[in-house]
């Protein structure tokens, strides 16, 4: 067992739990199989029981003391209102992601214009399952790199995250003219030998260290909460 | 909560359940003369696992082996001294199945449907219900059959074997294209 979390139950409350697990993910593989089969293939059932976790685990994160819910309400309730609020973050970046695409920067740097353009097409958020595949995260490989990324997250926690952060810094570099964004980038291939579209390099991150050191926590303090 | 995933794995919510619901399998094969010991039961548990492994198969609690003893307890060919043994054998074949009609094939038409057979059609031959009409049922969803239960229709491969064994018949006894003999 986790260390962290042998701190908070005891056996007895553990046993408990994943009685009570088994008859969730017993409901979910019938559920899945449309009341057919008590059986599935293995690796389908490991999927439901990330996905049920997934869901119990971006819920009780959101709660002020996730043991303590975690020791004192039904484990089917938690998954649940996971559920709800996975849908709920589903929408948000569905929202957000027009923004993101409205605000975008004027640039050649590939990985950033395959990122805005690519990699969160509608089509995933379609077909997001927060029941069967909470889980699940876009396809493709999220290559442009944010100033300040959060990777304790997976799946459309990390997409949220993301798109958010990604709005934020789009923003940010709004401030600033379009030739001076470019030409940071050119001098940063330069200096590395590289042709700068090819760069997995972070935007803001070349406007800060390019600003006189007195602007710069200033600065940071536009690009994070 | 990233550690939420450590208390639950597949192996333990499966053992948890399935030993929970064991004992309860001799409440109506007893009408029928027949009954299972403790080890019996604790064999079948293997066997299942077992079998659940082989095939690549997780299932929560023991419903399963419960429907299977419940629907081939009252069959006119099982006896008590055969009655694990025959438990065990469906057992292993209900998996293979499951795997073999792709999920398509629901437990209660899979269980129906092998019970019948061997009832009627193999005469509780477990052989004949494992190389021929199973055998067939898979074919029939492999082969996208309207009716995966229909044995008596030729799927596609027998279609074409059969046209090849008419043609090589057809060659060797001379016939030619027009119907003629060379």
């Amino acid at each position: 067992m986790n260390n962290s979390l042998s701190l908070f139950l005891t056996p007895e409350e553990t046993a408990a739990l994943q009685l009570r697990m088994t008859g969730l993910l017993a409901e979910e593989v019938l559920r899945f199989n449309g009341g057919q089969s008590s059986s599935i293939r293995t690796e389908a059932a490991q999927s439901l029981l990330e996905s049920i976790l997934y869901a119990v685990t971006a819920y009780l994160d959101t709660l002020p003391d996730p043991p303590a819910a975690l020791k004192t309400r039904d484990i089917g309730e938690l998954r649940e209102q996971g559920i709800v609020l996975l849908r709920r973050y589903t929408d948000e970046c569905r929202a957000l992601l027009p923004k993101v695409r409205a605000t975008r920067v004027q640039t050649e740097l590939i990985a950033y214009n395959h990122t805005v353009g690519e990699c969160f097409g509608e089509a995933f958020f379609r077909v997001y399952d927060p029941r069967f595949q909470a889980q699940a995260a876009p396809a493709g490989p999220i290559d442009y790199p944010l100033y300040r990324d959060d990777w304790s997250v997976t799946g459309i926690l990390y997409v949220r995250n993301y798109l958010t952060q990604l709005l934020r810094e789009n923003e940010f570099c709004a401030r600033f003219p379009k030739n001076r964004i470019r030409a940071l980038l050119l001098a940063h291939g330069l200096k590395h030998r590289i042709d700068y579209r090819e760069m997995l390099q972070n935007i803001p991150e070349l406007i800060i260290e390019g600003a006189p050191e007195q602007e710069r926590p200033a600065l940071e303090h536009m690009l994070t909460d | 909560m990233d550690s939420l995933a450590s208390l639950f794995s597949l192996s333990t919510l499966s053992v948890r359940a399935a030993e929970a619901q064991l004992l309860s399998l001799n409440e109506k094969s007893q009408e029928y003369g027949l009954t299972l010991t403790p080890e019996d039961a604790v064999a079948l548990m293997q066997t299942r696992v077992q079998a659940l492994n082989a095939s690549g198969r997780v299932e929560i609690g023991s419903a399963t082996v419960g429907r299977l003893a419940e629907a081939f307890c009252d069959s006119c060919w099982i006896n008590q001294t055969h009655y694990a043994e025959t438990l065990h054998e469906l057992v292993e074949l209900f998996y293979e199945m499951k795997n073999e009609t792709e999920d398509r094939v629901s437990d209660a038409e899979l269980i129906a449907f092998m019970k019948e057979c061997f009832e009627d059609r193999c005469g509780g031959s477990l052989e004949l219900l494992s190389g021929r009409e199973l055998e067939k049922l898979a074919e029939n969803v492999r082969f996208g059959a309207a009716d995966y239960f229909d044995l008596s229709r030729e799927t596609r491969f027998e279609e074409d074997r059969f046209a090849e064994e008419e043609e090589a018949g057809e060659r060797d006894s001379g016939l030619t294209e027009e119907g003629g003999y060379e």
